[in-house]
């Protein structure tokens, strides 16, 4: 059983209609309950809820201090590769972009970690495009036992793994996986994924299920706020989120909001969603979920960072570079996944936050407790 | 004795319980202890529409020949849930279990390991253990246990057909003193929740399933009430009435705003 | 022969347990046996053959819990 045949029972536009049909009177309900349920979601992401929106967010920032206290994880990406054998039509890296390609050799990994460090980070993301031959297993058993030692928490965003993998990886060191599904709509995910192994739709939906049967510490979900109607595709989100907290208990989750942006290859988004509506968004997962962590990435303006970030956000980057190597060399530049909008430094970032009263957590855990060779 | 008709009208249709191989149109599950007399016993449970009551077992009396107690529930159309009190680990339970499985053809099992026999609250080691033994041997184990959201979620991996939380210590009728943790297991769990033990009054059953519990299961309540047949038909009608209020959707009570300047005002620059 | 049923020294002349609650007119539904604490099915009833002093345990659902 995957979430796979959960998604089965669930009809895409029955879901819709009933969000669009949601009123003042489920909106209140949902605000004054204490445990919310996923009908409660959809009537909190609905527009009937936006004119509640000054409520939500004070209750969000009451549940947030509550469960997370006063602090901010702070973390960073590491682009690996930007080789890619998928063709999405939103990407940078989609293989038919003429870019320049390069993966990082392990010299060329070090002197990135080693800038890295300098700037405080202790939490690395590391990220590739999905180049199953180049950029495989082989590549990451290398880049794990290099980086083992000189990070606290290593997570990876890279093509979907089989299970054996993420169980070899996780005694390498690593800690937690982020694969967003794009979008629950299998009609709309076969149109932006036209070829390589991401067009398979169910062998990407099932990864979550993977990683909680490999008993990875924490998992990350998100759809791409855009391909499709984006208040139904959040919905699933938080269904997925439902079922697999259920299933994979010892699992932590946490939940990113990218929103599509331009980028090399002529793209337009199908739903546009509004910086209101993303506040909406970000509380409603909050009240609906106390414990899950959102994270909130350098695509977002200096003016919604500063500004969000208190609200319900738990885990932050900074200093980011969407190019493989940008952190060492910053002339040199193969093409971006995404542009930065929020280029502030790291430290930039860390005296901002303690202005919101928060305090910067560069490391969340100890992997020492583990039992690691 | 006055007898009261149910109102059977007010059980929802579609809205069966389904646990392992059976399914169940009444949430209230009985047991069959501390009653004054057998045919008291037979009345109230059979006037309480319940559909699935729990017995023990014990080494037949050769001197004196005990009444079929199961004939008249049977008849009635009652599926038998043996449970193995007495039992004090997990290895006398799996006995137990297995002599019940034996005498009375089912493979059900409400599993009840308690040690302890001044409070009588469950080993959660020992349960577990025997759990796992069971349900390998093909038993539908219910387990009786005390009000752990993690111990639910270990029973659930090792294959537990539900789990039964107690509300309050076995025979105390001190009402749902675990709401707080009920609740977090009744959010987390993927198997059935059924509230047992420490409920004393209908408006404890009701509480219960308006939280969101599966089915409760009372005993000392029904039987030591002066008018056990009435009683048990007041628990009837409570669990009714609070399964309807969870599925119709209750309101709740409004939380204290919280002052302070707008967070929100930045949207509109 | 000499039989211990539910701690009662017994003198029967039954070697089966059908024979056994024949004898000791106890009903065939509703009840587990146990031989020197080893359960018995009841297909084995019939076929299965007792020794002397042996422990037989016999049990019974009654109202409890």
């Amino acid at each position: 059983m995957s979430f796979y045949e959960q998604l089965q029972k669930l009809d895409w536009d029955d879901i819709r209609l009933s969000i669009y049909a949601k009123t003042a009177t489920d909106v209140e309900r949902a605000l004054t309950k204490s445990r919310l349920d996923l009908d409660d979601f959809q009537a909190l992401i609905s527009p009937a809820a936006e004119p509640y929106l000054e409520q939500m967010a004070q209750r969000s920032v009451q549940l947030t201090r509550q469960r997370f206290g006063n602090t901010i994880q702070f973390y960073v990406p590491l682009y690996l590769s930007n080789m890619c054998s998928n063709i999405c039509t939103y990407c940078g890296f989609s293989m038919h972009n003429k870019i320049r390609r390069t993966t990082l050799d392990m010299r060329q990994l070090n002197s990135e970690a080693q800038a890295i460090k300098k700037m405080g980070f202790d939490h690395l993301l590391l990220v590739a495009g999905e180049s199953e031959r180049k950029v495989g297993m082989p590549y990451f058993r290398q880049v794990f036992s290099e980086l083992k030692s000189q990070f606290s928490h290593l997570s990876l965003e890279v093509q979907p793994l089989e299970q054996a993998d993420y169980e070899e990886l996780k005694e390498l060191g690593l800690d937690s996986v982020l694969v967003y599904q794009e979008t629950y709509h299998p009609r709309t995910y076969a149109e932006h994924h036209i070829k390589g192994k991401k067009s398979d739709f169910k062998y990407r939906i099932e990864t979550p299920d993977r990683l909680g049967k490999a008993g990875i510490h924490k998992m990350g979900l998100g759809a791409l706020i855009g391909l499709d109607e984006w208040r139904t595709d959040c919905f699933h989100v938080a269904a997925h989120l439902d079922y697999l907290q259920k299933r994979y208990w010892k699992t932590k989750y946490s939940i990113s909001f990218p929103r599509l942006r331009p980028c090399e290859g002529a793209f337009q988004p199908k739903s546009i969603m509004n910086d209101r509506q993303l506040v909406q968004l970000i509380c409603a997962y909050r009240l609906f979920n106390p414990d899950v962590e959102l994270s909130l990435s350098t695509r977002e303006s200096e003016h919604f960072r500063d500004n969000v970030i208190p609200l319900g956000i738990t885990s932050i980057s900074a200093g980011s570079k969407t190019q493989p190597g940008g952190y060492s060399d910053d002339t040199e530049k193969a093409l971006e996944q995404f542009e930065i909008d929020d280029d502030r430094s790291p430290s930039e970032m860390a005296e901002l936050v303690k202005t919101m009263g928060l305090e910067v957590v560069w490391k969340d855990w100890d992997r020492s407790l583990t039992a690691l060779k | 004795m006055s007898v009261t008709t149910l109102q059977s009208a007010f059980i929802l249709p579609s809205d069966e319980l389904v646990i392992a191989d059976k399914t169940f149109s009444s949430r209230l599950f009985t047991g069959t202890g501390k009653f004054s007399d057998q045919k008291i016993m037979a009345a109230a449970l059979i006037a309480s529409q319940s559909q699935l009551v729990t017995m023990a077992l014990k080494r037949i009396d050769l001197a004196n020949q005990d009444d079929d107690i199961l004939k008249p529930l049977i008849a009635a159309g009652m599926n038998l849930l043996p449970n193995t009190s007495g039992a004090r680990d997990a290895k006398e339970a799996v006995y137990a279990a297995q002599l019940a499985r034996e005498a009375l053809q089912t493979n059900w099992i409400k599993l009840e390991i308690h040690p302890d026999p001044k409070y009588l609250l469950p080993d959660p080691i020992e349960t577990l253990k025997a759990t796992e033994q069971l349900a390998r041997d093909g038993f539908h184990v219910l387990p009786y246990i005390h009000a752990d959201p993690v111990l639910c979620k270990r029973l659930e991996a090792v294959g537990t057909a539900a789990v039964m939380p107690l509300g309050a210590p076995i025979g105390s009728n001190k009402g749902i003193l675990t709401a707080e943790f009920l609740e977090i297991i009744i959010e987390q769990s993927t198997v059935p929740v059924i509230v047992d033990a420490g409920i004393g009054a209908p408006s404890h059953a009701a509480l219960a399933m308006e939280m969101g519990a599966d089915a409760v299961l009372v005993n000392t309540a029904i039987a030591v009430a002066k008018d056990p047949v009435a009683m048990s038909q007041a628990f009837a009608l409570a669990v009714q009435a609070g399964r309807q209020a969870y599925l119709a959707g209750l309101g709740s009570q409004a939380q204290t705003a919280v002052a302070s300047s707008p967070l929100t005002a930045f949207l509109d620059l | 022969m000499k039989l211990i049923i539910n701690d009662e020294i017994k003198n029967l002349a039954v070697t089966t347990i059908t024979s056994l609650l024949t004898t000791l007119e106890q009903p065939e539904k509703g009840i587990a046996v146990a031989v020197n604490q080893a359960i018995i099915t009841r297909q084995n009833w019939d076929d299965f053959q007792l020794s002397e002093n042996d422990q037989v345990t016999l049990f019974q659902a009654i109202a409890g819990g």
